[in-house]
């Protein structure tokens, strides 16, 4: 029964995926990955992308520069699009931008950055200044990092969007901060993605923000999937259950992250990884089957017993 | 208060252990040789107090200005914000702390630095020494590669620790005031160290631990001498 339900689902997601999606996948993707439409806009995007917070700042350390392009490569490799960053993030951007150099620009980049500072009129020149550290001529989408001085800063990214200046906009949170603003500002203001925390523990976003994003059209992305890591560190200790087998999920890290994605109203789960190993792992989540509703709730009860 | 709650320590730090070990690899193959010139100058402070020598009071208040300006510069500035923003204030409290070893070198009642020997001025002198080479060594032992071990002047900790050891010798009792920031800076780096999980945390706090120790027994044990 359970296999059933999860087939269709993982065919009404391939069949929109065979639709659209086919010819946005990068030329070098040696993969397609399971992807959902952004909004009412029909662009897809795979279910998994890559954060870069702490893993891609890396200073100027030429070894770990081209670590983190390594990183990179097998992201697009994998069929990866969206790549995360933000100012706060050290140098961050600044890695993402000699990767991407190094990889020759891959088509299939979705950027996404943020604006992170208190001072309304600082907004248009960060953005600018992480551009440049990026690269690309403008970014496909920016969030307004933390809800910071968001009113003067949505007010700026609405003009840039409708300037062609940038074709996405949204904001984000973490770790369950401000979830009542947040759903206030995601009825009110006219935003395409909201960015929140969404794990097998960190679960309050099923209750309000899950279902109005839906309702909204507003595309969903979720950080921190694995906690900083400290989920998959600390399940690892524990058996990886055999009735997830027939997902294909192989790992803890995978078992995770099938969660997140398969909620219908997440759009992008973006692990953040150092490793090549880790992040083919990772964009493997979005392949096979994706739990349905009451293996979900198998997933979650079982985590909560450990 | 309750999105502050939120926040672990473990979410204030913005790189990994690797990125941070990392800096150090990079300082020392953009830097070298200038740690021969470091520890030359370090071992000719040394020599320069052990000898009495007339000058050493404002030679070495200059040499310690001189190594926080450059750490402030070099290491923070240019190099460890790279990877962490904040390191820029950290910079500007180094070059606030430079220029009091400044002011110290200038001042006509220059403080004094005087080893006369007593078990607090070797406590100083060991403080001194592992400093200078025990801290490579320490670090060594304790799983870093010889590539990114922390050398005096090149990086933070180990030009600080030996500040504190000189600052045991100056005896004045007034110089607490340059004692404010090297003791932070021990703790913060340890701090540091400690949330990215490397086992060499404890290293400048024990030395500073130290310090205070050999310092507490000049201010208030028979070794006590008057402000010069
Ligand atoms: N307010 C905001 O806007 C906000 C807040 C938080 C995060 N974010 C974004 O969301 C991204 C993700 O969150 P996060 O980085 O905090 O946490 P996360 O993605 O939950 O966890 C990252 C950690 O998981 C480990 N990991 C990744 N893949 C793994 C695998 N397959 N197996 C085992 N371990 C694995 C990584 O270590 P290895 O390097 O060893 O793989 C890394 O330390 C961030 O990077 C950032 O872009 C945004």
């Amino acid at each position: 029964m359970l296999i059933n339900r999860r087939t269709v689902l993982k065919g009404s997601i391939a069949a929109t995926l065979a639709g659209a999606a086919a010819a946005q996948m990068p030329a070098q993707a040696t993969t397609t990955p399971l992807a959902r439409p952004l909004g009412q806009t029909g662009e897809m995007l795979p279910l998994v992308g890559l954060g870069s917070w702490i893993t891609f700042n890396v200073g100027n350390n030429q070894k770990l520069l081209d670590a983190s392009s390594d990183v990179m490569a097998a992201f697009f490799e994998s069929g990866g699009r969206m790549i995360d960053s933000s100012p706060m993030y050290g140098s961050s951007q600044a890695t993402i931008g000699y990767g991407l150099k190094k990889l020759g620009m891959p088509d299939a980049l979705f950027s996404a950055d943020k604006v992170w500072t208190s001072s309304a009129g600082n907004g248009g020149p960060q953005i600018e200044a992480s551009r440049g550290n990026w690269g690309v001529p403008q970014f496909d989408l920016v969030q307004v990092h933390n809800l910071v001085a968001w009113r003067a800063h949505l007010e700026l990214l609405q003009a840039m969007k409708a300037a062609g200046n940038v074709r996405y906009i949204g904001i984000t949170t973490s770790h369950g901060r401000r979830h009542a603003e947040l759903e206030d500002i995601m009825a009110s203001q006219p935003i395409d993605f909201v960015q929140l925390t969404y794990n097998v523990e960190d679960r309050e976003a099923e209750q309000r923000l899950l279902p109005l994003a839906r309702e909204r059209g507003i595309a969903v992305i979720v950080n921190r999937p694995f906690q900083r890591g400290y989920l998959v560190e600390r399940l690892s200790s524990s058996p990886l259950p055999n009735w997830v087998a027939e997902t294909g999920a192989a790992s803890w890290a995978q078992f995770l992250l099938k969660f997140v994605i398969s909620h219908p109203a997440v759009t992008c789960a973006i692990p953040a990884t150092s490793q090549v190993e880790h992040v083919r792992e990772n964009m493997a989540a979005a392949s096979g089957i994706l739990p349905d509703t009451a293996l979900r709730k198998r997933m979650a009860d079982y985590v909560g017993q450990l | 208060m309750a999105e502050w709650s939120s926040y672990s320590l473990h979410d204030l730090l913005l790189f990994s252990l690797q990125a941070y070990i990392g800096l150090f690899e990079l300082l020392n193959t953009t830097l070298w040789p200038a740690h021969l010139v470091t520890l030359a100058l370090g071992l000719a402070a040394a020599t320069l107090v052990l000898k009495g020598h007339r000058a050493r009071h404002r030679l070495v208040w200059t040499l310690l200005s001189i190594l926080w300006l450059w750490t402030g510069w070099h290491f923070f500035h240019v190099q460890y914000a790279a990877i962490n923003w904040a390191a820029e204030y950290v910079a500007v409290v180094f070059w606030l702390q430079g220029l009091l070893f400044g002011l110290f070198a200038m001042v006509p009642k220059c403080p004094q630095i005087s080893y006369v020997g007593t078990v607090t001025d070797r406590m100083a002198a060991a403080v001194y020494l592992f400093a200078l080479i025990g801290y490579p060594i320490a670090s060594l032992a304790l799983g870093r590669s010889s590539e990114s071990v922390e050398f005096l002047g090149i990086s933070a900790d180990s030009g600080v620790v030996a500040t504190l050891a000189i600052l045991v010798l100056s005896r004045a009792r007034f110089i607490w005031l340059a004692w404010v920031v090297p003791l932070a800076w021990c703790a913060l780096t340890g701090l540091t160290l400690w949330l990215l999980g490397s086992p060499e945390f404890f290293i400048a706090p024990l030395a500073a631990v130290l310090a205070v120790a050999a310092a507490a027994s000049y201010i208030t044990g028979p070794d006590s001498l008057p402000d010069k």
